[in-house]
């Protein structure tokens, strides 16, 4: 019976940060990634308010007010320049805001784990049945039935809400009719950051104040959000009590299991019911994935098959070939890990700047090559042919399982359910202690011996695995080349401008994006498998979803029109948070700078501007 | 002065061209038509009009004002009135809701068309007053899409393909409710059923591909075989 | 490949690193033109006529532990201002230099490689998140580079260790083993206890190491209750509930700040604590400090650098002249003494070579801030004079809860041991390394 309130009170809590999310993803169509970190802002605001003024009841009224202004802010400087181009630029910057909020916080408050000093009124309990209930807890509950009582109010009576679901269904529509949907969007992002900072408030009641604490939140909230439906505070409250009680209860009952059952419900829905409980479609705008470049792009198109090109492929071998001799030694230990992670964001773009799929998903299938070659050379050969092959068929097996589930869907919930299979994958491997060494990871990992006959190369040095990487990584990237550079490439590539018109002209283009996605899945794989017995050492955070973010930073800074793009984004993105970690503790806030910086004003990437500026040379 | 002038426009799709170099005239008080087969252009000449898809050269006139570029919800408030094609009501909202939150966007309620006026105009919508936009028939559908525009009093009417899909004794309503507003409000009406607009229109355009091929009075195009025939199929 | 002259700025960057980045046209300075530079009061560094001794220190500095590892690293800096004020080591000027490691295996394994390789470090230290401690130890075997750390480990992370590799820290056997000794002098008649851990390796390295400790006690017999809990958890009162449930005489605790909290304080309205006795190790003063007034008194493993010890108090009044404010973790201390430590071995060894740091190491006594302890030769562990538990609860003066009563238990029956081997100063030889 207690555990049943309990569920209720954690529930109640989390229907307060999902609403927020179901306001902003319904309203604006925005996956706000940094929705956990303005959750925890509001704790921290509360904080400062019970810290300064001596009165929690005041951080009550301030904090959701401070966070919900803030997020207008954010909205008006940083998401509505966005809206009008694909998806997977808003979802990028709301990663960069989550570092820059984190350090913001770092900067006022410190690292130390912080409380809030809970109000008189709120410490007791009572006994209820012979359970014992506090009274904190059913402030909690109470605050959240009276924010379901204030939101139904809000939207199904007053002329602002009406106004705000109208938008919400046809946006364009609404501003044809006369409506200022950007305005009124930015009033909606914030009532859902203030209902973030609402329940960064209840939150301070029960939990220790430290950014890093709401990573959880969000994919609770997340998940909620996608069950109970975008558009209906119904299904989000139902959702939140399903997963409120499912972690309640699962966390005695089958700990085990517990965080896995939530994401396998996740899948579920996305898979089969992508509209949640009672919920609406996402409305998405078809939006070109490559920013409109005119009539340059088809001539991009062409420019990538040229000799210019492959000169251009081969100068940048060479220049690897001899980059040993040139720079110190750990700059070739350095290069050779970009090289992997190189592979690893070029494969991503395989399937996002020539096929337009935007996939979270790809930690996973990286993961599951890096765990299984190195359990192979750990336990069971050292000859890594062996190993690598084992590698190759366990990452495509995975690739092939979320393909064959993800294909279906398209845009933003592809994206949504490829995120919940890499969660879901991350929470299987951070359980599953006795294969994975769960948290920890595996360490030791021998690195490559390479059989050949009678002949044994050991690669051992930095030097050697720097050249066995570039050998492999080289091969990998010729082979894409011809891949994308045939038929089926330009297939891609129309399947990315226009699905349906692909469909019309009679290919079949389910079929198209599945290979795609097993190609790209093939070569993270080989990344996967590189990386471990490089490194020495994997640990579950290799799989994490928000390791899937990085391949879309690198190519989106290298440039997501060209093949070698993010390579080139990868080496920049490496070079420069090595050097920003050494100079500054803030590093965070320099690097979500940058993001945000580099999402805003140069969509195109390095190579696309480099393509660009070599064609306007042309044409001159 | 004409209440609205369309200059040389081109609009564009991403890449694809649709519009090229289309011209009207539209004078105060007149019903006029943009008549033309599926995927002429009829559409994204309204919505280029109405500032969803603006177009990347030319220029468009509103009582004398420049409105190309403008954002749409400013050109709304100017007194230009979209009703689009596809029946896009609030489909969550009720048909009260639909025409109510209307208010905001004209909010001194000037003009004469109120919730009142509407339901007097249409008593079957004011039956259906409490029923939720997706539980209505395509015709109902487009009725309210046509009242919820008009709540904002607009001195144009862009009507974008209102009988589409609809069965002949809706498309007699609506061509009922054409009368009615023409009296106060100009006209500019987008269509494929020729037989439907000739009655109503003092003047038409025919658009083929994106461009303007043939323009004159109902009379003029309804003597031309030839051009019915290459153009409208009929 | 030559070396080159290097100079060092405020936070550790290289001007020939940056060199590097104009050479090769990577980098627009000015796109990172207005970052925020935090002085963290390193002192500057001017290139005497002698070459720095560099050395490397990895933290955890940025995540959910950061508060730890940035306590830490507070230490250690304060260490080297010391160090260096007072003629530096040999005469030579001691550069620290601090790396992120964000408390992730694979970003440690970089940083780690890039002081080796780059910044041609002699000595490695670091960390607090124990998968890290294992990853720097194996870079460091694989270089051949001194690493040696304060952490507390799991025995499973014993394996690891190698000639060049050394701990001063207690460990979770030591920390389990100080509960049951504490429990046979003040509680001996207790029967049932409840263990609460973090369901990941860590926690259940304690919970086995409690059994056994149980098990080899006085107290054996007693009847020992797992009760595992997410890390992160947020809502605990399923657990809270079982527990009271269960009804048992003692509870014990290891779980970081950051859940201790968020426990310590759902638990209140079923007050636990007036019902049984708490006993806790690790980050006892970031929870007494976060807790504040709403503290729970319990008894708390504490290092020898906590505050309520006089030396720890000693270190406690230097950080607050250079800090203005208290320790927020008592390893402070210890990772002041650390640097000093290595200071000491390498005045001994007369040279900074690995092989010769390390056979000073071996059998190196110190007495410093978070006390006395001796390098044993074989295992590397260290020995100590005793181990403390402390009850917590509120002293004037302080802002945060100390130790109202200290029990000092003699380090002999907490350490861990073979039990049959004995060195030279007749104390128990561990496990071979």
């Amino acid at each position: 019976m207690a555990y049943v309130i309990n569920g209720l009170t954690f529930a109640m809590m989390l229907f307060v940060l999902s609403a927020g999310l179901n306001i902003i993803l319904g309203f604006l169509g925005v996956l706000n990634f940094a929705h956990g970190a303005l959750f925890i802002l509001g704790a921290y605001v509360t904080y400062a308010v019970t810290q300064t003024l001596g009165d929690f009841w005041l951080g009550l009224l301030i904090a959701p007010l401070v966070v919900g202004l803030f997020g207008m802010l954010i909205e008006f400087v940083f998401l509505r320049p966005l809206y009008k181009r694909h998806h997977v630029y808003t979802i990028l910057l709301t990663f960069g805001l989550i570092l820059v909020i984190y350090d913001i916080i770092k900067i006022i408050w410190g690292s130390d784990v912080k409380t809030v000093v809970t109000p008189p009124l709120l410490s007791g309990s009572f006994t209820l049945f012979g359970e014992i209930i506090p009274v904190a807890s059913v402030f909690i509950i109470l605050v959240g039935v009276l924010t379901a009582g204030g939101l139904w109010f809000i939207f199904k009576k007053t002329t602002f809400g009406k106004i705000l679901t109208a938008i919400s269904l046809d946006r364009e529509i609404a501003n044809a009719l006369g409506f200022n949907v950007a305005r009124r969007g930015t009033l909606a992002f914030g009532l859902g950051a203030l209902l973030a900072g609402l329940a960064g408030v209840l939150g301070s009641l029960k939990l220790s104040i430290a950014a890093g604490v709401d990573a959880e939140f969000l994919i609770y909230s997340f998940a909620i959000v996608v069950i109970g439906g975008v558009g209906s505070f119904r299904g989000t409250l139902l959702a939140s009590l399903i997963v409120g009680e499912m972690s309640v209860l699962g966390g005695v009952f089958l700990p085990e299991l517990s965080m896995s059952l939530i994401f396998v419900l996740l899948v579920v829905f996305l898979t089969l019911y992508p509209r949640g409980m009672f919920g609406r479609e996402i409305e998405q705008m078809h939006v070109p994935v490559v920013p409109y470049l005119g009539n340059v792009a088809t001539a991009f198109q062409r420019l990538s098959a040229t000799q210019l090109s492959l000169l251009s492929s081969l100068l940048v071998v060479a220049l690897l070939v001899v980059a040993p001799l040139a720079l110190p030694k750990y700059w070739t230990y350095l290069l050779a890990e970009i090289m992997v992670f190189a592979l690893f964001a070029i494969s991503f773009n395989v399937l996002f700047g020539f096929t337009g799929m935007l996939s979270f998903g790809q930690a996973s299938i990286f993961g599951a090559g890096a765990y299984t070659i190195s359990l192979m050379l750990i336990h069971v050969t050292g000859n890594w042919w062996l190993a690598f092959a084992a590698s190759l068929v366990i990452s495509t097996g995975v690739a092939v399982i979320i393909g064959l589930m993800s294909i279906h869907r398209s845009e933003i919930y592809f994206g949504m359910l490829t995120m919940a299979f890499a969660m879901l994958f991350y929470s299987i491997i951070y359980k599953w202690n006795s294969l994975t060494g769960g948290a920890d990871g595996l360490s030791g990992i021998p690195s490559p011996v390479l059989k050949f006959g009678f002949t044994e190369v050991e690669i051992l040095t930095p030097l050697a695995n720097y050249y066995f990487i570039l050998v492999v990584v080289a091969i990998c990237y010729f082979i894409l080349r011809t891949i994308m550079n045939s038929p089926f490439g330009q297939v891609l590539l129309a399947i990315r401008e226009n699905p349906t018109r692909t469909e019309f002209l009679g290919l079949p283009v389910k079929k198209y994006k599945f290979i795609a996605f097993v190609i790209a899945g093939v070569f993270t794989g080989v990344a996967g498998a590189l990386f471990a017995p490089f490194a020495g050492t994997i640990d579950a955070l290799a799989s994490h979803w928000s390791k899937s973010g990085e391949p879309i930073f690198m190519s989106l800074i290298g440039g997501i029109s060209t093949l070698i793009g993010p390579g080139v984004g990868t080496l920049f993105y490496y070079v420069l948070h090595s050097y920003i970690v050494s100079i500054t503790e803030y590093w965070q806030l320099v690097m979500g700078s940058i993001l945000i910086t580099v999402v805003m004003l140069f969509p195109m990437g390095i190579t696309g501007y480099a393509k660009k500026f070599i064609l306007s040379f042309k044409s001159s | 002065m004409n209440e609205l002038e369309v200059r040389d426009i081109n609009s564009y799709y991403g890449k694809s061209h649709i519009l090229f170099g289309v011209s009207l005239d539209v004078a105060q008080g007149q019903v006029v038509g943009l008549i033309g087969r599926n995927g002429a252009g009829k559409s994204t000449t309204l919505k280029s009009i109405i500032g969803l898809v603006p177009p990347r050269q030319g220029s468009i006139t509103y009582q004398g004002r420049n409105i190309c570029g403008l954002p749409s919800h400013r050109i709304a408030k100017l007194g230009v009135g979209f009703v689009p094609e596809d029946r896009r009501v609030f489909s969550d909202l009720t048909v009260l809701d639909n025409l109510e939150i209307m208010k905001q966007v004209n909010p001194r309620g000037e003009g004469q068309w109120s919730v009142e006026r509407i339901f007097d105009l249409f008593p079957k919508l004011a039956q259906l007053k409490d029923n939720r936009g997706m539980d209505l028939s395509g015709g109902e559908q487009q009725m309210v899409t046509i009242a919820r525009t008009l709540m904002i009093n607009p001195s144009v009417l862009l009507l974008d393909e209102p009988t589409e899909g609809l069965a002949p004794l809706i498309v007699r309503e609506i061509k009922r409710l054409i009368q009615e507003v023409r009296k106060t409000t100009t006209i500019l009406l987008a269509e494929q059923n020729l037989r439907f607009v000739l009655d109503l229109i003092d003047y038409g355009y025919v658009i083929d591909q994106g461009k303007v091929v043939l323009q004159g009075t109902a009379a003029e195009l309804d003597a031309d075989e030839h051009a019915k025939q290459k153009y409208l199929g009929v | 490949m030559a070396k080159k002259d290097k100079k060092s700025t405020l936070m550790g960057g290289h001007i020939d690193r940056r060199g590097f980045f104009k050479k090769s046209g990577l980098i627009s300075a000015g796109a990172v033109g207005a970052t925020l530079f935090s002085p963290l009061g390193t002192p500057f560094i001017h290139a005497k006529a002698k070459e720095p001794i560099k050395v490397g220190f990895c933290e955890v500095l940025s995540g959910l532990f950061a508060g730890i590892g940035t306590a830490e690293q507070k230490g250690a800096m304060l260490a080297e201002k010391h160090i260096n004020a007072s003629g530096g080591i040999m005469g030579r000027p001691l550069k620290v230099i601090y790396e992120d490691t964000q408390c992730k295996a694979q970003d440690a394994a970089r940083v780690a490689k890039r002081l080796i390789l780059e910044e041609d470090i002699v000595a490695l230290h670091g960390e607090t998140c124990t998968s890290v401690t294992k990853v720097l130890s194996q870079v460091a075997r694989k270089y051949g580079i001194l690493h040696w750390d304060y952490e507390v480990d799991g025995t499973s992370a014993y394996k690891e260790m190698h000639k060049l590799d050394f701990r001063l820290g207690d460990d979770g056997p030591t920390q389990m083993r100080g509960v049951v000794r504490l429990a046979e002098r003040k509680y001996p008649k207790f029967k049932k206890w409840a263990v609460l851990v973090p369901d990941y390796a860590w926690g259940h390295d304690c919970l086995k190491d409690f059994q056994d400790a149980v098990a080899n006690s006085t107290l054996k017999g007693g009847e020992v209750k797992p009760f595992l809990h997410k890390f992160g958890e947020a809502d605990f009162s399923g657990i809270i509930q079982q527990i009271a449930d269960y009804q048992p005489d003692g509870l014990v605790t290891i779980s970081w700040a950051g859940d201790m909290v968020t426990f310590l304080r759902q638990q209140k309205p079923y007050k636990l604590y007036d019902k049984m006795v708490g006993f806790h190790y690790g980050n006892s003063v970031g929870i007494c400090k976060a807790m504040g007034d709403q503290m729970v008194p319990l008894w708390s493993g504490m290092d020898q650098g906590h505050p309520s010890l006089p030396p720890g108090k000693k270190f406690n009044e230097l950080y607050q002249k250079a800090y203005g404010e208290w320790v927020s973790e008592d390893t402070a201390a210890c990772y002041y003494d650390s640097l000093m430590i290595l200071k000491k071995a390498i005045e001994k060894a007369g040279e900074t070579k690995p092989m010769a740091m390390a056979k000073a190491m071996e059998g190196l006594e110190y007495s410093g801030y978070a006390g006395w302890l001796k390098i044993r030769e074989m295992s590397h562990l260290p020995i100590k004079k005793a181990y403390h538990m402390g009850y917590m609860g509120p002293v004037p003066g302080a802002p945060y809860w100390l130790a109202t009563e200290i029990v000092p238990i003699p380090y002999g029956e907490v350490m861990v041991t073979d039990g049959e081997a004995r060195d030279k100063f007749g104390m128990p030889i561990p496990f071979k390394s």
